[in-house]
């Protein structure tokens, strides 16, 4: 065990740290974004909308998303129709595909967690809301959601969490994230202890920023007079 | 017809109107043929044993709850068999729940203010006024700013009594609104319906305080299988009731 690589390794870890940062975001945040029509397509009394998302629900969570990775990155290159789409430019980038793997992922995990959130809001609430005369719209977004994702935000600061260590499935195609980095770095000077240590341990700082935020961010969304769960 | 005329009838018309009402779950009949005219101004209060369907009717009047047959008329709205057509009542009818249903991620100034804003479209600082104004009006105006989970249950009540009326609504509907009440809190919620009674208030009343029924009713109803048993005047209903079904009913609700 070396101090020196220790010192060593962490200027070359910090170069993948600004992409890990990146796929982590961007993500998640395509996987908030995809998660919505999807839970409420799940949601839905229409079998039409809900058997779908059901199913692609059930699809994502039930493979490895390093598995689907490969799919996206080599698979979907190898379709003519994918190539000449306007997505080209994203998907035959090996960072693209990483976020939209992930991302995709994301999606069902927190798809599945905000139908059930959303399925829980007391039928009542959506009464209240239809006899005042709020259209469907204003029902779901100023009643059911804003009490939906309350319900859900713990869990969310779990899954940024998830989708961070999931992006360093990135590596396995080629990109040099902070486990490629440290990969790249292994390769050169034999020290895995020293160099994956390191980078275990910015993996484990993003994870606290994380936290802390998500923890401001429900503190902030905590409704007053209502038990929180955390404290 | 003269103008006079015409105008004195659409004041004459019903406030609320049900004619052949009938509601199945299944083969099991929960409303087996109601009709009921309620007048503007009036005040009927509907009462009868658990399982009599009177919480479901009182639910098919506002649309909550779809019906297999017969029309209904509230506020001057034909609701629709399927009632998708339940929110264009847009607040014209009010409801008042067992369970206040009140919007907990809100304060109560925002639930009262929520409706009139998105329905209505009035401005903030005018639906803040007449939201403080209709807070006074049930006397909780000096917790605003308190969050549904922060009040008892006879304040989330009056709150949400005050939400309803924050639509203007032409009809308030009250679905036993102090069945979930403790017993000290029954007082204040009464006396903001009575108020609104005596104000002059269109009501039907699903509710089992005898003593609001009869100092507030205008009609008392007894509902019973889904049908209605006894309709009545509020001295008649209690002191001498038609029917011996209503005097089994008084004597296990004295007895309680």
């Amino acid at each position: 065990m070396s101090y020196d690589l220790f010192l060593a390794s962490i200027p070359v870890i910090l170069e993948g740290f600004r992409l890990t940062v990146i796929i982590t975001l961007s993500a998640f945040c395509l996987g908030q974004v995809a998660a919505l029509p999807l839970a409420l397509a799940a949601a839905s009394r229409h079998r039409a909308l809900a058997w779908p998302a059901q199913f692609y629900i059930f699809f994502v969570r039930g493979s490895p998303v390093l598995v689907q990775l490969f799919i996206i990155y080599y698979g979907l290159g190898s379709l003519e129709a994918v190539r000449d789409s306007i997505l080209w430019p994203i998907l035959k980038e090996p960072v693209g595909c990483a976020i939209l793997a992930v991302g995709l992922n994301s999606a069902a995990y927190v798809g599945a967690l905000l139908r059930g959130a959303i399925t829980q809001i007391p039928p009542g609430q959506d009464e209240a809301a239809r006899i005042l005369g709020l259209n469907r719209w204003q029902g779901l977004t100023r009643v059911v959601l804003p009490q939906a994702y309350r319900d859900v935000l713990p869990v969310l600061g779990n899954e940024i969490t998830l989708v961070m260590k999931a992006s360093s499935l990135a590596s396995a195609v080629t990109v040099i994230e902070m486990t490629g980095a440290a990969r790249v770095m292994v390769s050169r000077t034999f020290a895995p202890f020293e160099v994956f240590t390191v980078a275990g341990l910015f993996y484990l700082g993003l994870a606290l920023i994380f936290a802390w935020v998500f923890r401001h961010v429900e503190r902030r969304a905590a409704i007053p007079g209502l038990s929180n769960r955390d404290s | 017809m003269s103008d006079r005329k015409k105008a004195e009838n659409v004041t004459q018309s019903d406030a609320i109107s049900v004619s052949g009402l009938e509601k199945s779950y299944g083969s099991v009949k929960v409303i087996n043929g109601i009709n009921l005219s309620v007048s503007p101004g009036e005040k009927v209060v509907v009462c009868g044993p658990s399982g009599s369907g009177k919480s479901t009717f009182i639910r098919c009047i506002c649309g909550l709850e779809t019906r297999s047959a017969g029309d209904i008329s509230v506020a001057g709205h034909d609701l629709a068999l399927d009632c998708r057509n339940i929110r264009d009542f847009g607040g014209d009818v009010g409801m008042v729940f067992q369970h206040f249903n009140l919007f907990p991620h809100l304060n109560a100034l925002d639930n009262l203010m929520l409706a009139p804003r998105l329905v209505r479209g009035v401005k903030r600082a005018q639906s803040r006024d007449s939201a403080m104004e209709m807070l006074e009006r049930v006397g909780i105006a000096e917790r605003a700013e308190y969050y549904p989970n922060q009040l008892s249950g006879g304040q989330q009540q009056r709150v949400a009594i005050a939400r309803a009326l924050c639509m203007e609504p032409k009809v308030m509907l009250f679905d036993e609104p102090t069945s979930a009440l403790d017993p000290e809190t029954v007082g204040e919620v009464l006396e903001v319906m009575s108020a609104l009674a005596r104000d002059g208030m269109t009501m039907i009343v699903v509710t089992h305080e005898m003593s609001f029924a009869r100092s507030v009713a205008d009609r008392v109803i007894l509902m019973d299988e889904g049908r209605i048993v006894e309709e009545n005047t509020p001295e008649a209903f209690f002191d001498r009731p038609e029917h011996q079904r209503t005097r089994d009913f008084l004597k296990k609700i004295v007895h309680e």
